[in-house]
């Protein structure tokens, strides 16, 4: 059995033609995140680029008006392309190009991780790839000019739902295509290992 | 030994599959028929999902139809008891993602394979590290889990050949199935390599549609699998591909035999 279990859930269940590639990001990764120079670089770009860490506010009037704990609010959404999916995406892009990648492949639901991903792709000079569901495309079209504007291609997809899973599927598909040079930058935590690590580990600067 | 290997007795052997259901129960069991008459020496049914990874748009769209039909994995187990109740019928194995069969529970699953019939069991989501957690259970009952090997697999393929059930699927290229106007990859030296490391049959698929890619990989490889090409016919003729399918198959194993 392989590694990166969380009870019953986690482990690797992709094709075959992707699992030394997915153990080489693995090794990738575990070596980079023992890399001083690595995690320098990481939070340079963190606090000067995306601008962390974000501010804790305290929200006197939702406290009061629910009247039980006290309200914090991590404002995520001030962060450069206005989400926290900036986190993971410099982590990962920056890892894709240590790794020899030159080009970024995405899923995205309602744009947020898209966005971010074509930003760190501009940035740091790759090529980039969105896939996003037919419906969200029409949903979120202003994302999807983001996207653009930055110089990615955005990929409507047309199989199955139309949303989100079948994004991931269809980046899953495009992945096995092309391993050599293409990194797939997974924005949530799912997929097999070690992106569900790989992408707490780098989301987990919210709290600190 | 298994049934499987059976298979691969009288000369190349030739590998179609179909998609479960796909446009219904009954013409799936009209196909195979067909199909083993024609000179099939192994069927692939697939086992209808909504999120075939390993597929291109062709066997998407099939699964797609098969799931609109109504069919269920115990369906599928039903038919294949059905077809082999005629004991000369070829070797039949599912081509399934893991999901039904974890959903379904491992030890049920293969209970019930078994008592139907089924010789193997392919799972392109499942490679060779995760096989463990299944591996035992099938063997218990009797059903192979066909190994996958991809172009990309390097010093694994060595492993995986030497662990080996029933036939050595051998990735043709890289990318999903579906229809390729050529294949680049150099299949010979991979063959070789895991014909060092077993003696379990090795067959090749992926993007082979014509009898001439066919007749090319069976110079090195011991069976050729086609899919994309076969469930065309299917998605173009409907209930009326049964003679198509069959003549497809007939040109297909004259060019490897």
């Amino acid at each position: 059995m392989s590694s990166g279990r969380y009870g019953e859930f986690g482990g690797q269940y992709i094709p075959e033609t992707l699992m030394n590639e997915i153990i080489r990001l693995e090794a990738a990764y575990e070596e980079a995140r023992r890399d001083a120079g690595f995690q320098a670089e990481l939070e340079r770009l963190l606090n000067e680029y995306a601008g962390r860490p974000s501010l804790l506010y305290f929200a006197e009037r939702m406290t009061a008006d629910l009247g039980g704990a006290r309200v914090y609010l991590k404002r995520e959404d001030l962060n450069h392309t206005g989400s926290h999916k900036i986190n993971n995406v410099l982590g990962q892009a920056l890892l894709a190009k240590r790794m020899g990648k030159t080009r970024l492949i995405a899923e995205t639901g309602a744009g947020q991780h898209g966005v971010a991903a074509a930003t760190a792709a501009a940035l740091l000079g790759m090529e980039c790839e969105i896939f996003m569901g037919k419906e969200d495309t029409e949903r979120q079209a202003l994302n999807v000019y983001r996207m653009e504007l930055l110089g990615a291609k955005v990929n409507a997809v047309t199989t199955g739902t139309m949303t989100l899973k079948d994004a991931v599927n269809e980046a899953m598909r495009e992945w096995t295509t092309r391993v050599a040079d293409t990194h797939y930058l997974l924005g949530s935590v799912m997929g097999p290992h070690p992106f569900p690590q790989i992408v707490r580990d780098f989301q987990s600067v919210i709290s600190r | 030994m298994s049934n499987i290997q059976s298979a691969f007795d009288h000369g190349k052997a030739f590998i179609g599959f179909v998609t479960g259901g796909d446009p219904s129960l009954e013409k799936t069991k009209e196909f195979i028929l067909a199909m083993a008459e024609a000179g099939c020496d192994l069927i692939e049914i697939g086992v209808p999902f909504s999120d075939p990874i390993a597929e291109g748009p062709v066997i998407q769209e099939a699964n797609l139809r098969a799931l609109a039909a109504g069919t269920t994995v115990d369906k599928l187990f039903g038919l294949v008891a059905d077809l082999k109740a005629d004991a000369a019928m070829v070797p039949l194995v599912f081509l399934t993602y893991l999901n039904p069969v974890y959903h379904y529970g491992y030890e049920a699953f293969f209970e019930k394979a078994a008592r139907a019939g089924l010789d193997g069991i392919i799972i392109p989501d499942l490679p060779f590290e995760e096989q463990q957690e299944l591996k035992p259970v099938a063997r218990k009952h009797g059903v192979d889990v066909i190994s996958l090997i991809a172009p990309t697999s390097e010093a694994r393929a060595r492993a995986i050949a030497k662990d080996a059930d029933g036939f050595v699927y051998l990735v043709s290229s890289m990318g999903v199935t579906g229809v390729r106007a050529e294949i680049k990859t150099d299949l010979a030296s991979i063959v070789e390599q895991v014909k060092a490391a077993t003696d379990t049959p090795v067959a090749v698929g992926f993007g082979i549609h014509s009898p001439g890619q066919a007749k090319e990989i069976a110079k090195t490889a011991d069976g050729v699998i086609v899919g994309s090409a076969i469930v065309k016919i299917i998605e173009e003729h409907g209930d009326a591909a049964t003679p198509e399918v069959a003549g497809y198959v007939r040109a297909m194993k004259a060019a490897i035999s």
